[in-house]
């Protein structure tokens, strides 16, 4: 029961910072162009907006296509209460890397089929290309978190927090080089460039907006906000297992001073995830498509040597 | 009925198969198609129950029932045995015969192409030679019942022998399953002489087997065997064979029969001849799982025949489960049996769940092979609004072959790479590398085998109808194949909520191949890699959780937001949405399943070479049809099995002399044979 109460705060939590979290990107992008750019808030305009809108439901869609943004927002939900946020210490069975993975594979699932389901050529392609660059990315993502797994003796993110804080610097290394591939992962799972361009829906090889083409009001609003929540729990899940510094433990009775500095602890590592993905954006172009899956198994290879760094000491 | 557990209930299934079968047969004088029909899938039914109830029994109360009866004939001995690792597989083969008996009664009544008569007689007797080869425990009593499996298999794989493709894929199917019990014969055999009896209990007394007997034993049992599990590159029959049977038998075939090919490989590595002693026999079981596995699924991506796709999936699963095997050779062999054991268990965990969706997939697909009289998937599409029921259980099934939570697909997929991961934290660096690499195949195996299912549900059921998608629902499947459908797609479900409690099962039912059952160390929960004990997430919370969450999401969203939703037209750039001349007269503006699979098949080009063949109609006002197909080389036709079958044609011909067509010739080689038997017995 408490594990359950935990689980809600935390995704709640997490839901809560998407937008301001995509909003931030969006005005660090903004500033890399020269622009003034929209409020940081502007996220949250979006979603009431969208909210209050009536809808147009494509006449050749399913039942599939309406329960789609649901089932996508609902276990993005699920997944963002597994990851430990301030503290370090089991998680529970949402904060199971393998449930993070297909968790994320059961929206993706979902996403391609939403994306086909509307009959457009538009949303087909999308869905074919999330497929193809999802079945390798979701290699890149079990093979950058499995080093930290093996090297932590558990497959659950809160007791890997814990033993990479208490790590030694030399046990670090796989950590470090790990990251790099679950960076990449994390640009390719989320749809960012080099992957896919997030903020245009007149790209050619558009991926992920291309299946929500077909989207409006409230479902819209959804499969947006599931989008950012997905962002948000990949970089959340970077900041508190990879760089679990400054957690606290859940051991040691915290009074809210310890956790307000935790909590100040993990924005500043959002913010400079935040800055990193968004100069990424800015300095880098789209890749060609069939470039994609290059990086990606480079990625791969990455996670590999990482492995092999943990089990070879 | 569980305390009076006795091998009793294995005859009474047997019985009633072969009651049911002859009465089927029988009624091919009052051409009663539809007593046959009820009678042949009813004794398929309560066979399955009755065989259910019976392994479930020996699986929870953990007793070995055995009887050996004699025979007339020298080295036969009727004998059965029933362990855990049989009763897992009858319980596997029971809720395959359930669920396709409940299927196929509806089924085989829409089909007019198939004869209940024969069909139910070949039917049962298919059922009951899959009983008996599980609970055989004499060598030649299990060739014989090997033997009537695939004989029977193939009468029903040319059932419908008006069509030349199903004529020709059981003749593939024949001749190789044929080789595959020549070499299991000489497996056996060989062990029986070596072991001075062909009764299986004397091979577990022999204390040490002679290395050179040992391994030629396993060879060419690995290869018997591995022809009829479809490991690649011995899998060629596989596409071919199941697509050609009617659905419900393809169902038991991919589902079944396939497993107790993997049932007698575990039996030969952990069982028969001792534990593996050495390290490479579970590295070559690891590296041909790992082949299997992303070559099947690759093919399956590159395949627009429905059935063929499911077919190559099979060969996906069975790798998947042989990683698991491999896996649980190399633990044995480096001595950690806690380690075999969870791997072992794993493997036999994914080995139901495939039955389940598999079963359950080619069923979904004859209901929409029936509605739409093709099994090409280009002219599929929209079909959700014809057959609701077979879409939303066909998805189901899909979700759990992809390995996504909470259903049982999940749940395999995580103690594989749970066994795989702890083998990886236990071993030595070669051996480290080679377990890295087989999580990386089992992962993007799994990753691309989701890309698969998004194209079959997608370009089957959702979007606009196409060529052969017929505009009423009048064709509905009939209850009773929803029900059997129904029933795996239920199980699907269970299995997942429940998985902790399977593996929990499967490890004390198959313990005893490792020594005492009362050294696991079993936890309930936990997320430790299982270098120590084993430990299990808690799947059942998983399950409810993730309902939660999307009840809650969907509550919470439809009490704040606006609720008025309008349909409308979809607007594609100007392009015709319905058929056109510009698209050929069909419905092109949605994709197809080689325009969603071609991405794939370009990135991994490397593995599986495509041919593409384009062909493009032209006119002064521009392009007005353009057509594109794309098709995988088969690879091993052409370099494997091309080049001997030239060599078999030359042999042939070689000693066509012998064949003159006389018959005065051909008495003369008996009498030549039958002296020279005399001289030898003299």
């Amino acid at each position: 029961m408490e594990l359950t109460l935990l689980y809600f705060v935390r995704s709640i939590i997490l839901a809560a910072c998407a937008p301001l979290f995509v909003g931030v990107i969006r005005a660090m992008k903004a500033r890399y162009q020269g622009r003034e750019g929209a409020s940081v808030f502007q996220p949250y305009l979006d979603l009431r907006k969208l909210f209050t809108k009536d809808e147009v439901l494509p006449e050749d869609a399913s039942w599939v296509f309406s329960v789609a943004p649901y089932l996508i927002f609902g276990v993005s939900l699920a997944v963002a209460g597994g990851v430990p946020l301030l503290g370090v210490g089991d998680t529970g069975v949402l904060g199971n890397l393998f449930v993070f993975v297909y968790a994320f594979a059961l929206c993706a699932f979902f996403l391609a089929l939403a994306g086909i389901d509307a009959g457009s050529s538009f949303g087909g392609f999308g869905s074919s290309r999330e497929m193809t660059f999802a079945a390798i990315a979701e290699g890149v993502l079990l093979f950058s978190l499995l080093p930290l797994a093996l090297l932590a003796g558990s497959t659950n993110f809160g007791d890997i927090a814990e033993v990479v804080r208490d790590a030694s610097y030399a046990q670090l290394l796989p950590v470090v080089v790990a990251g790099i591939a679950y960076f990449v992962a994390l640009l390719a799972e989320n749809m960012r460039i080099p992957v896919d361009n997030p903020s245009t829906h007149l790209e050619l090889t558009m991926v992920h907006e291309a299946m929500i083409l077909e989207y409006s009001g409230k479902r819209l609003a959804l499969m947006e906000w599931a989008s950012w929540l997905k962002l948000m729990v990949f970089v959340s899940v970077a900041a508190s297992v990879f760089v679990p510094w400054g957690a606290v433990d859940p051991a040691v009775p915290s009074d809210l001073v310890t956790l307000g500095i935790a909590l100040f602890v993990f924005a500043v590592k959002c913010a400079v995830i935040a800055f990193s993905i968004a100069t990424v954006e800015s300095v880098f172009a789209k890749l060609r498509i069939f470039r994609i899956p290059r990086l990606l198994f480079t990625a791969l290879l990455i996670g590999a040597v990482a492995l092999a760094l943990v089990t070879g000491s | 009925m569980l305390d009076q557990l006795t091998i009793t209930q294995l005859y009474s299934v047997l019985a009633v198969l072969v009651c049911g079968g002859l009465l089927s047969l029988g009624a091919i004088a009052f051409r009663a198609r539809r007593f046959a029909n009820a009678v042949s899938h009813g004794a398929g039914l309560v066979a399955g129950v009755l065989g259910a109830v019976c392994s479930a029994g020996v699986l929870l109360s953990g007793t070995v029932l055995s009887a050996s009866n004699a025979s007339p004939f020298p080295f036969l001995a009727y004998s059965f045995r029933i362990d855990g690792l049989s009763a897992w597989f009858m319980l596997i083969i029971s809720i395959g015969a359930i669920a396709a008996s409940i299927y196929g009664y509806g089924y085989v009544l829409r089909e007019r192409a198939i004869r209940p008569e024969v069909f139910g007689f070949f039917y049962t007797v298919f059922i009951a030679s899959l009983y008996t080869v599980v609970a055989a425990d004499n060598g030649i009593f299990f060739l014989i019942a090997w033997e009537i499996m695939s004989l029977t298999s193939y009468f029903l794989i040319v059932h419908e022998h008006h069509e030349a493709t199903n004529v020709r894929a059981g003749l593939i199917y024949l001749l190789m399953t044929q080789v595959g019990t020549a070499f299991l014969t000489f497996a056996i055999l060989l062990a029986g002489w070596h072991a001075g009896s062909l009764d299986f209990a004397a091979w577990r007394d022999l204390e040490s087997w002679p290395s050179l007997v040992r391994h030629t034993v396993l060879a060419t049992a690995l290869a018997g065997l591995g022809l009829k599990a479809g490991i690649v590159p011995l899998h060629v029959w596989l596409p071919e064979a199941h697509p050609a049977a009617p659905s419900h038998v393809s169902a038991l075939l991919s589902g079944v029969m396939l497993k107790v090919a993997i049932f007698m490989i575990v039996r030969f590595f952990f069982d028969l001849l001792g534990l593996p002693a050495e390290l490479w026999w579970g590295v070559v079981i690891l590296a041909l799982g790992a082949c299997s596995a992303l070559l099947g699924v690759l093919y399956a991506l590159s395949e627009h025949d429905l059935k063929r796709l499911l077919a190559y999936h099979s060969v996906e699963n069975i790798g998947i489960i042989l990683l698991g095997v491999g896996c649980a050779a190399v633990a044995a062999g480096a001595g950690n049996d806690m380690l075999a054991l969870a791997a072992l268990a794993a493997a036999l965990f994914h080995s139901l769940n495939h039955a389940v969706f598999k079963g359950l997939l080619f069923m979904g697909a004859g209901s929409v092979v029936q509605t739409t009289h093709t099994r090409n998937m280009e002219r599929y599409g929209g079909l959700i609004r014809i057959l609701p029921a077979t879409t939303f259980l066909f998805l189901l099934g899909s979700l759990a072959i992809s390995g996504l939570p909470p259903l049982n697909g999940f749940a395999s997929e995580w103690l594989t790479f749970q066994a795989l991961l702890a083998g990886a934290a236990t071993s030595t660096l070669y051996l480290k590398a080679l377990f890295v690499a087989a999580i990386g195949f089992l992962a993007i195996t799994s990753g691309l085998a989701a890309a698969c299912f998004v194209k079959a549900v997608g370009t089957t059921f959702l979007a606009r109808p196409r060529a052969n998608v017929p505009k009423t629902s009048e064709k509905r499947e009939p209850a009773s194949m929803v029900v059997g459908m129904g029933a795996l797609a239920l199980l699907t479900v269970l299995l997942g909520i429940y998985a902790s409690r399977v593996i929990e099962t499967i490890m004390r039912g198959v313990a005893g191949f490792f020594g005492d059952e009362s050294s696991i160390v079993f936890v309930r929960e936990g997320h430790a890699i299982m270098t120590e004990r084993v430990s299990m997430i808690p799947f059942s919370e998983l399950f409810l959780v993730l309902v939660l969450f999307v009840s809650v999401a969907y509550l919470a969203v439809h009490a704040i937001a606006s609720r008025k939703e309008t349909i409308g037209r979809v607007w594609a750039c100007g392009a015709p949405m319905e058929r056109s001349a510009f698209a050929g007269g069909e419905e092109r503006a949605e994709i197809t399943s080689t325009a969603f699979a071609r991405t794939l098949m370009v990135v991994f080009r490397r593995m599986v070479p495509t041919v593409e063949r384009s062909e493009r109609t032209v006119s002064e006002h521009g392009v007005l049809r353009e057509s594109l197909e794309v098709h995988a080389v088969d690879v091993w036709r052409t370099y494997l099995y091309a080049p001997i079958e030239r060599v078999a044609a030359f042999c042939a011909r070689m000693v066509r002399f012998l064949q003159s067509g006389n018959v005065n010739l051909y008495l003369l080689y008996m009498l030549g044979t039958l002296s020279a038997l005399f001289l030898f017995a003299l």
